[in-house]
């Protein structure tokens, strides 16, 4: 009978999925670990990290789909989104090689560069600036990459903070339920019910410029959501049979919460996260656009904008547009994606 | 791609232009970029508010484009002895409700000044000074002070006289002392003058109505004692954004509009339809350096050592700046190198050429900061506004680059204006960018306020928040602010900024010109003072 009904540590071992999670992990952990090396600039040389770090993602992002891709890939559409945001993490990632020149290096601007339209070159011709330059003579296409890249790393680092104290309240307010779930969630009310441009406003006109300032008013910003939509599935997952099944097996409580309530929470967390790193990106451009945000000489594309906006009348476009594009592209493939993600993950949908 | 769609829509918008109404008749519509914050002359010292009262409310003094004083309600001042000036008065003028014209207004006037509730600054700046008033006769005043004080005609220029019997007082009864001049004093209040029914003055218009955020409203007064104003209703309207203030001047909404955004002025200038006359401010942009404190704020690379106290460095970063440049490609040419705090032309400014800006070298420069010590240079981070001077942060982070030439790794710390200067007078800062616009048009207000020993008994270096020291260029400014003869103090005047000057005590960068934009068919003089005054805009010949 032991071949029908295997004992506890067997079905463990001969579980199928078992080898795609050492691979998740894996590449998790060779995302952390490159980020870690970018970060601190020790360790395996730049270039050989992003590798690493772009290898990383897409396998996680291959692994999160296994057994999906003819779900998520049903149209031209996603392969589009797909294939756009891919290239935009790819120049993001590689920015530093890819552009023509530094643009966070003062030293590599020179304001006699000022203001050219796309396509003239430098003083001694040895750079061609193919999107024009702003008025520092900053070259608009390395700018654009270095904003993607401010961009997209301040957004993902604030939404996944975010997530990982918004899973903890929400969660624990499921678990604990009574006096404790009704204050945790008043505050989520309290907070949602401020729009979050205003909060983050008020919080970086406290803080000042920075941006690491930008990220933690991006997380204080958006923890309630995270906590209010794991509140919600936990509370269904947590009245199914296994977590009774657990809880009969006599596991302790934080064994339960985060090896089998949360898992089942995931999929509707990675939608969520997905579109709210294109929120989030659009709520910090929109932040530097109001000049709260980044430092004047780090610009994202939202201070890129802010900066080109004042010559859009006087028909000096690049300065805005191009930056514009990017930013749009990057919002709406995210969205795009996120779209398809949902789609695809969400169990309802399931016909 | 999107270019001729942009040529597009610009070429709509100036379409759109061309059914524009010719102008009415001597009516004259103002496009605002700031709006005042009362009509009463004594309720805030600020710009837009001294601007609007010259319109209503006249001053004893008056000043001309260049901020030299002319006869208004005085016709002429003479001190009389070290320490008092005598005023000779107007004869046969009248206030709009019919009262006359005299030395007891004055006097009722300066009373006023300190007692305005709720004021969010006060006029006492240019009253308090004044220890005594005598009527000599009813237009013959003599005004006593303390010290002697070269300054007081000046200080007659910047507050609107009020009418003593328009508000039932008479003038006769009143003494002055500087302590008040009886609490039982009637006085309108603010709101009065903002409804209208206490804005009584001598001045070419008289107030019509003003709404906060809709507009004010003035028309010509018909008694009034000097040429009539050319317009018979001026309206003026706050259109505080740059974009919809010059869309309004094309589409024809308004005819003249304050301060066009600079990278709007070459397609005004191109549009035959339009004028644009500018003109040289008193305001001078400067980057102030931190003479004091040991270590010194957000300086790195020094161990320690505060490197702005070496006059060398202090070239250095001077001589690094290539204003020319910023004044072209920044400032798009609507500015002028600075060699000192005030243009050439005003008072106790050298004449032009005899301080020209310092010029740019950058190997002079490493040479210099090699010699002092730092040839690998050092960091430092540059304060500075980014919503209050014109492309303030932006001439900030020009400044940086050119700084990072020479191997001094530069940051830019920009924030709002209010945020700055909290942090800025919390003395947070190694080098900020701000600018001084000289009130009183002569070299003593940028040197008294950025230059001068901190020393607030005197009212000395309020905002030298770099806390220069330089007592020999105090003695001397200290002597010029005690001469009465114009000759002497002017002289004085340029001897003190040379000596700032020469030990680098603060780095001039430019001086702001102020742009003004209006139907070609209408012309305005600049002025230093930065005022738009509607009584001097000329209609169509």
């Amino acid at each position: 009978m032991s071949t029908t009904t295997p004992s506890l540590p067997e079905a463990v071992t001969t579980d199928p999925n078992r080898p795609w999670r050492i691979a998740a992990r894996v590449a998790g952990l060779a995302v952390a670990a490159s980020l870690a090396m970018l970060l601190s600039g020790v360790g395996l040389p730049a270039l050989a990290s992003r590798i690493i770090l772009l290898v990383g993602l897409i396998a996680l992002a291959a692994l999160l789909l296994r057994g999906k891709y003819a779900k998520f890939f049903s149209g031209p559409a996603a392969y589009a989104a797909t294939a756009s945001l891919l290239l935009l993490v790819v120049l993001a990632i590689f920015a530093t090689e890819l552009a023509p020149q530094n643009p966070y290096d003062l030293r590599q601007l020179d304001i006699m560069d000022g203001r050219q339209p796309p396509g003239s070159t430098n003083f001694d011709r040895s750079m061609t600036f193919h999107l024009g330059t702003d008025e520092q003579g900053r070259d608009i296409l390395s700018g654009i990459l270095y904003g993607l890249r401010v961009s997209l790393s301040v957004s993902i680092a604030a939404t996944l903070a975010a997530m990982a104290i918004g899973v903890v309240v929400g969660i624990y307010a499921a678990w604990a339920g009574g006096r404790i779930e009704a204050i945790l969630m008043r505050i989520v009310d309290f907070q949602l019910s401020f729009p979050s441009i205003l909060v983050a406003l008020m919080l970086m006109a406290a803080f000042g410029r920075g941006l690491d300032k930008i990220v933690i008013a991006l997380i204080i910003v958006q923890w309630a959501y995270y906590a209010r939509t794991v509140r919600g599935t936990a509370l269904s997952e947590a009245r199914k049979e296994y977590i009774d099944a657990a809880r009969g097996l006599g596991l302790p409580s934080w064994r339960i919460i985060f090896g089998h309530l949360l898992p089942n929470c995931i999929p509707p967390l990675i939608v969520i996260s997905t579109v709210q790193v294109a929120n989030t990106i659009v709520l910090e451009s929109s932040l530097s656009f109001l000049g709260v945000g980044v430092p004047i000489t780090q610009p994202s594309l939202g201070l890129l904008i802010a900066n080109g906006y004042g010559y859009m009348l006087s028909g000096q476009y690049w300065m805005s547009m191009y930056p514009g594009v990017a930013l749009l592209a990057i919002v709406a493939s995210i969205n795009m994606v996120g779209d398809r993600l949902r789609d695809t993950l969400n169990p309802r949908l399931t016909r | 791609m999107s270019s001729p769609v942009f040529r597009g829509l610009v070429a709509a918008l100036l379409a759109s232009a061309l059914p524009a109404l010719p102008l009415a008749a001597q009516e004259l519509r103002i496009g605002l970029a700031s709006e005042p914050s009362s009509a009463d002359p004594h309720f805030h010292n600020l710009g837009p508010n001294n601007q609007l009262r010259r319109n209503i409310f006249e001053s004893l003094v008056g000043t001309d484009e260049a901020q030299q004083l002319t006869p208004l309600l005085a016709e002429s001042w003479e001190p009389v002895s070290d320490t008092s000036w005598q005023f000779n008065l107007r004869q046969g003028v009248t206030f709009s409700d019919g009262s006359p014209f005299d030395a007891y207004d004055v006097v009722y006037t300066v009373c006023r000044i300190p007692g305005v509730p709720d004021s969010p600054s006060l006029f006492t700046t240019y009253t308090g000074g004044i220890t005594g008033m005598e009527v000599v006769d009813p237009h013959t005043l003599i005004v006593h002070s303390a010290e002697p004080y070269p300054l007081m005609p000046t200080e007659f220029s910047t507050f609107g006289i009020i009418s003593a019997r328009a508000n039932g007082v008479d003038g006769s009864t009143l003494t002055f002392s500087p302590e008040g001049c009886g609490a039982d004093m009637p006085v309108p209040a603010t709101q009065a003058f903002n409804d209208g029914t206490a804005a009584i003055g001598t001045g070419p218009f008289l107030l019509e109505s003003f709404r906060r955020g809709e507009g004010i409203e003035l028309v010509r007064n018909p008694d009034y004692w000097g040429d009539a104003a050319p317009w018979e209703r001026v309206t003026m309207l706050p259109l505080t954004s740059d974009g919809p203030r010059v869309a309004a001047l094309i589409a024809g909404d308004v005819e003249f509009i304050e301060n066009p955004p600079l990278q709007d002025l070459e397609r005004l200038r191109s549009d035959d339809g339009l004028r644009v006359v500018q003109g040289i401010s008193n305001r001078v942009i400067y980057i102030h350096l931190d003479h004091a404190q040991v270590p010194s704020p957000m300086i790195t690379g020094t161990d320690g050592a505060n490197p702005l106290q070496d006059i060398r460095v202090r070239e250095a970063l001077t001589i690094a700046v290539n204003r020319d440049a910023i004044v072209e490609r920044i400032m798009g040419g609507v500015a002028v190198s600075a060699g000192e705090l005030l243009p050439p032309g005003m008072f106790g400014a050298h004449e032009e050429g005899d301080l020209p800006p310092r010029g740019f070298d950058a190997e002079r420069a490493q040479a210099l900061l090699a010699e002092a010590g730092y040839p690998d240079g050092f960091g430092i981070t540059i304060g500075t506004p980014n919503d209050r001077y014109i492309n303030d942060a932006q001439v900030a982070q020009a400044v940086a680059q050119m700084w990072s030439r020479i191997g001094i790794e530069t940051e830019i710390d920009a924030s709002t204006a209010s945020t700055f200067f909290s942090r800025r007078n919390a003395f947070e800062f190694s080098a900020y960018l701000a600018g001084w616009g000289a009130g009183t048009g002569e070299m003593s207000s940028p040197l008294r306020a950025l230059l001068a020993t901190r020393n607030s008994d005197l009212g000395l270096g309020g905002t030298n928040r770099g806390q220069y020291s330089n007592p020999e260029m105090d003695a001397v400014l200290l002597e010029a602010l005690r001469t009465v003869d114009d000759g002497q103090r002017e002289a004085l005047l340029r001897q003190a900024s040379r000596m700032a000057m020469d030990d680098y005590a603060i780095i001039p960068l430019h001086y702001e010109v102020t742009p003004w934009a209006m139907r070609a068919s209408i012309d305005y003089v600049p002025r230093a003072d930065q005022y738009t005054l509607p009584y001097l805009i000329s209609p169509a010949q």
